[in-house]
């Protein structure tokens, strides 16, 4: 195994050069500089995916155990447990378009879902905005 | 489409202009506009035969369009050149070319317009500071007029199936997910809600379609034109009410919910005055969540661009991922609603 850098590690050095070398280099090209602004920013995303991305796809797929009511196994396999967690959640988009969780007990169970999944993914992809959000819930002053 | 240069626009836009006005015309100056993910924008100078001068703005079309909904420059020059008869502050609109072999794609010129548009500058310029305070009257007045646009001789504008612009936005919200075959219960979940809480159809009007900040040249004294028509349309008002409400239309002043510049009631009220309607605030509030929706949406849509290897591009791989924070906001405008099990 070649973990000397780690994963982690090499995304950092690949963020580290962009910022420190070559965003600084093209300033004058403001389409570049901003396409590479984007850049370290998908790889940060791409940085706490490898930290996060596992304990998360855990997280959901035992919420949907809940959700379904079901005691569905997860792939020991990452590829394939990635593959089983699409499969699961279309059905699951299908089944909501349907009208299956139009009850309000299957509701409340839903929305409980969502959100927390959807809170996860947040964290993951705009932290900055998670941050804006727990402020306004932990003060309870919402945009007017 | 051919990449234009400055000498290569100048050259052709003097040999356009003079056919077009019948006498000599020095063009120069020609300089790109930044923005626009879907157009290509230009400003130059031009003096004509008769002495007269002016500054002007050159809109050509991009290979690829932001959405298969945008409008041709042709509908586009037609619906500004009505606002502006109408009396809606926008730029007049001057010649319209759909000759390809001019400019290699289809063109128009307007009158140019002094004013920043990008939206956190206009959110935080300390030389915009009294502009902000004007600008939400202007928008809310704006509004009212935008509203009232005869849209008789535009026949080309996209209307709702069946009168029901809330049942007809949902359809289409459904189709887009389903063309890229996008997997998103959250999604589904906040259509689903919207489904079971569709307001009653209102009225039906011209709406402008993305009118918010950013779309609007803003000058030290506040609106000076409103801009971007391409995603006009035929629908309910209170559709473009809440639009302009979205978080991310706030550019960071995520306090007030009108265009982060005002409470949204001073703002609605201020509308209502204008426009001398009544305006039903749960509508407005369903139509900034299926806003949020349909931006989460495009997002992902926009993301398959570049997956698809139509238009490979890392600003449109992000988008992708930025999908989810109006998702996250959708859901929490539902939750506020205090009525998720009905």
């Amino acid at each position: 195994m070649t973990d000397r850098p780690s994963l982690e590690q090499l995304l950092d050095a690949v963020r580290m050069h962009l910022e420190t070398l070559v965003i600084p280099a093209i300033r004058a090209e403001p389409k570049l500089y901003f396409q590479t602004l984007v850049a370290v920013n998908v790889l940060k995303i791409a940085q706490r995916e490898v930290a996060e991305g596992q304990t998360l796809s855990d997280t959901e797929w035992e919420s949907l155990n809940v959700l379904t009511d079901e005691h569905i196994p997860q792939p020991v396999e990452r590829g394939v447990a990635v593959e089983a967690l699409i499969a699961r959640n279309r059905t699951l988009s299908a089944d909501i378009r349907a009208g299956k969780y139009d009850t309000p007990e299957a509701l409340t169970r839903l929305a409980h879902h969502v959100e927390s999944v959807v809170s996860g993914q947040l964290m993951l992809n705009a932290p900055h905005l998670a941050q804006r959000f727990r402020i306004e819930d932990d003060s309870g002053e919402y945009p007017i | 489409m051919t990449a234009l240069s400055p000498q290569t626009l100048e050259t052709r836009l003097t040999d356009y202009l003079t056919h077009q006005t019948g006498g000599s015309v020095h063009v120069h100056g020609v300089h790109p506009l930044a923005g626009g993910a879907s157009r290509d924008s230009w400003t130059f100078n031009a003096t004509f035969s008769d002495g007269t001068s002016g500054r002007f703005v050159l809109r050509r079309d991009l290979p690829t369009s932001m959405t298969e909904q945008a409008l041709t420059r042709a509908q586009e020059f037609a619906l500004m050149r009505a606002a502006y008869d109408h009396g809606v502050q926008v730029a007049r609109v001057r010649w319209l070319c759909e000759n390809e072999d001019v400019l290699a794609s289809p063109f128009f010129i307007m009158t140019y317009v002094e004013g920043i548009s990008v939206g956190r500058k206009v959110m935080t310029s300390p030389d915009l500071a009294a502009a902000r305070v004007a600008l939400p009257m202007q928008m809310a007045q704006q509004l009212a007029r935008i509203h009232t646009l005869d849209a008789a001789g535009l026949d080309f504008l996209q209307r709702p199936t069946d009168h029901n612009p809330a049942r007809h936005a949902i359809k289409d919200t459904h189709a887009a997910l389903e063309s890229i075959g996008a997997v998103a219960p959250a999604l589904e979940y906040a259509l689903r809600w919207c489904e079971r809480h569709i307001p009653a159809p209102d009225r039906e009007t011209f709406i402008h379609g993305d009118f918010r900040v950013g779309n609007l040249l803003v000058n030290p004294t506040g609106l000076a034109a409103v801009i971007d028509w391409e995603f006009a349309h035929i629908g309910d008002p209170c559709e473009e009410l809440g639009y302009l409400c979205m978080r991310d239309w706030r550019f960071g002043a995520d306090k007030f919910r009108a265009a982060g510049l005002s409470p949204r009631e001073p703002f609605l009220q201020a509308y209502e005055q204008y426009a001398r309607v009544t305006v039903n605030r749960d509508s407005v509030t369903w139509w900034e969540i299926l806003g949020n929706i349909r931006w989460a949406v495009i997002c992902l849509v926009q993301a398959q661009r570049h997956l698809s290897g139509q238009d490979p591009s890392i600003e449109l791989a992000s988008l992708g991922r930025r999908s989810i924070e109006m998702q996250a906001e959708a859901l929490r405008l539902i939750r506020q609603t205090g009525d998720i099990t009905s």
